[in-house]
């Protein structure tokens, strides 16, 4: 396995390519600098015109905010978290004794680098994992995807192939055994290459063509937000330049290959991001504006339903969906992480403040959500930031707390 | 003839500044045009921190502090042109297009699609930490935020990129 570093550095060379000659570009930018320090008029009016702008874009964004402010639910009180199993960091030595069936939540070893633990749902059993494993779990965490191959949670192998150039590429479905993804993986030549949805059987091996859907450039994909076999539907995402924001997305049944509806922001004014429910039936369109004076940035997201139909607007950037789609973790930049009801905006649970959230996981088939939150300020004793999981229920409870997972 | 002291002077502090900030403008640029996409607005945003730095330098108290102090206004311009309404037109209409450099390099695609799916803040300091070879304590100047917290943001960013990353593979 290469380092990472060298892989890393290769991809930044290759979207350094594309900056071509640097020339005389030190001085010409320092002299430009210089000039536009004495006599700034060119730019001043760009700024002007920039100024304008974020104003028009603040009236746009005010006269909706009032014209939606009769939606608003009331937001209640965060619920205090009172955790129900709180894991002290000392290393597990009991091994995670539950069936295959059982979702549970992996997370690295509060006191042992390396090790994988688990947790259950509930919050009610935990301990190291028989098998450590290596690869990208489906949401239950009972078989784990590399990019040659599947494994359980036993260790046992599943199925070999390629999944992916370097990694596993695809993104698992909801009912744990097929996933999503997006061929070719890589090399598109020039002029980019179409590529087409592909669903696999983990456990059988062999890849469906679904359709053909969006194109693949050297710096711009099309990755797959949902999988979803239940509700016979996956979201695909064509992202813009050098993987930045969202230019286009498609909801696409999976059995017949009819894009059901499709959204284009290739000409839009603002980035884009871009979240899915597992089921496909919700996407979280997330949008950023900034303050008239640029010192802040607000997170606005507009909810779709099945039909591309608007369902509910609320503040803040959504992370993730429940599995359930009855709640989701929004950002709100500056504050604290807050899940909120999908349809009313109602506030159900609210992080504690200096806390950024860094992963979500929801629960298979239920209500729950795992939220990885970092401090925001860290002590320099030279180590990783730690993270604290919270399992959080869908009316706020916080299930199960473990501290200081790396 | 204090017109043409002054001047003078004057020249002798660009000299002087230039000597400074020169070394640094071509990493800059790679560093916004990272965040941003375009060559133009990159040059764009680091022009502007070069003028924003030639404003500021008397506020630096540490001189041994320049690289990540000039790196951190240049990211910090990069950011102010991504929240702007005009910027997003250009990014799409214009930076929406086929890369033609690099074809035959396969194996990185896998990675670049990887390093586009981290939140931007993610990018930003594995583009420091990989690319521009900063120490950790550099970047923590560049971030605003603490040697231990920039040293966690790399590794947090390395992990999301291989979950299954041992330690000697960074």
């Amino acid at each position: 396995m290469t380092k990472l570093r060298d892989d890393v550095r290769g991809a930044f060379d290759q979207e350094q390519a594309r900056l071509g000659d640097m020339g005389d570009a030190r001085h010409r930018l320092v002299h430009g600098a210089m000039v536009a320090r004495d006599v700034p008029a060119s730019r001043g009016l760009q700024v002007a015109a920039g100024v304008a702008a974020v104003l028009i874009a603040a009236i746009v964004i005010a006269t909706f905010a009032l014209a939606r402010a009769n939606n608003h639910s009331q937001v209640v009180p965060a619920a205090t978290p009172t955790p129900k199993a709180v894991v002290s960091p000392t290393p597990f030595r009991n091994a995670l004794n539950v069936p295959d069936s059982t979702s549970i939540i992996t997370f690295g070893d509060p006191a042992k680098p390396g090790q994988i633990d688990g947790v259950t749902w509930d919050g009610k059993q935990y301990g190291v994992l028989p098998y450590q494993p290596t690869g990208q779990g489906n949401p239950a965490n009972n078989l784990f995807a590399g990019q040659t191959e599947i494994r359980d949670r036993s260790g046992k192998l599943v199925a070999s192939g390629t999944f992916g150039a370097k990694y596993f590429g695809g993104t698992w479905a909801d009912d744990e055994v097929h996933f999503c993804q997006m061929v070719p993986f890589d090399n598109p030549g020039a002029g980019g290459l179409p590529t087409t949805l592909q669903i696999v059987d983990a456990r059988l091996g062999g890849a469906r063509d679904v359709d053909k859907v969006g194109t693949l450039y050297n710096q711009t994909f099309v990755s797959v937000a949902a999988c979803s076999v239940e509700f016979d539907r996956a979201v695909l995402y064509q992202s813009g330049g050098q993987g930045m924001g969202i230019a286009q997305y498609w909801v696409v049944s999976l059995s017949t290959g009819k894009i059901l509806w499709t959204r284009n922001f290739q000409e839009t004014t603002v980035l884009v991001r871009l979240v899915s429910s597992r089921d496909g039936q919700y996407v979280a369109e997330s949008r950023a504006t900034v303050s008239v004076n640029g010192s802040q940035t607000t997170w606005t997201t507009t909810i779709l339903g099945p039909d591309g139909a608007t369902v509910s607007h609320l503040d803040g950037s959504v992370l993730a969906f429940s599995w359930d789609d009855s709640v989701a973790v929004v950002d709100s930049g500056s504050g604290p992480a807050r899940i909120v009801t999908v349809h009313s905006g109602r506030t159900v649970w609210t992080g504690p403040t200096g806390f950024g959230v860094d992963q979500v996981n929801a629960q298979p088939d239920g209500s729950s959500l795992g939220l990885w939150l970092y401090p925001l300020s860290q002590p320099g004793n030279g180590s990783p930031a730690p993270r604290d999981l919270y399992v959080i229920a869908s009316d706020g409870r916080v299930v199960a707390r473990i501290h200081n997972t790396p | 003839m204090v017109h043409v002291l002054s001047a003078e002077a004057a020249r002798a502090g660009e000299l002087e500044f230039e000597s400074l900030i020169g070394p640094l403008v071509e990493p800059g640029l790679r560093l916004a045009f990272s965040m941003l996409g375009d060559r133009s607005e990159a040059e764009d945003a680091t022009q502007e921190a070069i003028t924003r730095a030639w404003k500021r330098l008397p506020q630096l108290r540490d001189r041994a502090q320049l690289r990540p102090w000039f790196f951190a206004i240049v990211a910090n311009q990069c950011r102010n042109m991504r929240r702007t309404q005009w910027f997003g037109t250009l990014r799409f209409a214009e930076i929406f297009r086929p890369a033609r450099a690099g074809d035959s390099d396969v194996e990185r695609i896998d990675v670049a699609r990887a390093l586009a799916r981290l939140p931007m803040g993610d990018r930003q300091v594995l583009f420091m930490r990989f690319y521009l070879d900063l120490p950790v304590e550099e970047i923590a100047v560049a971030l605003g935020i603490s040697p231990a917290a920039a040293k966690g943001r790399v590794y947090r960013a390395c992990r999301r990129l291989r979950p299954d990353l041992a330690e000697e593979d960074l």
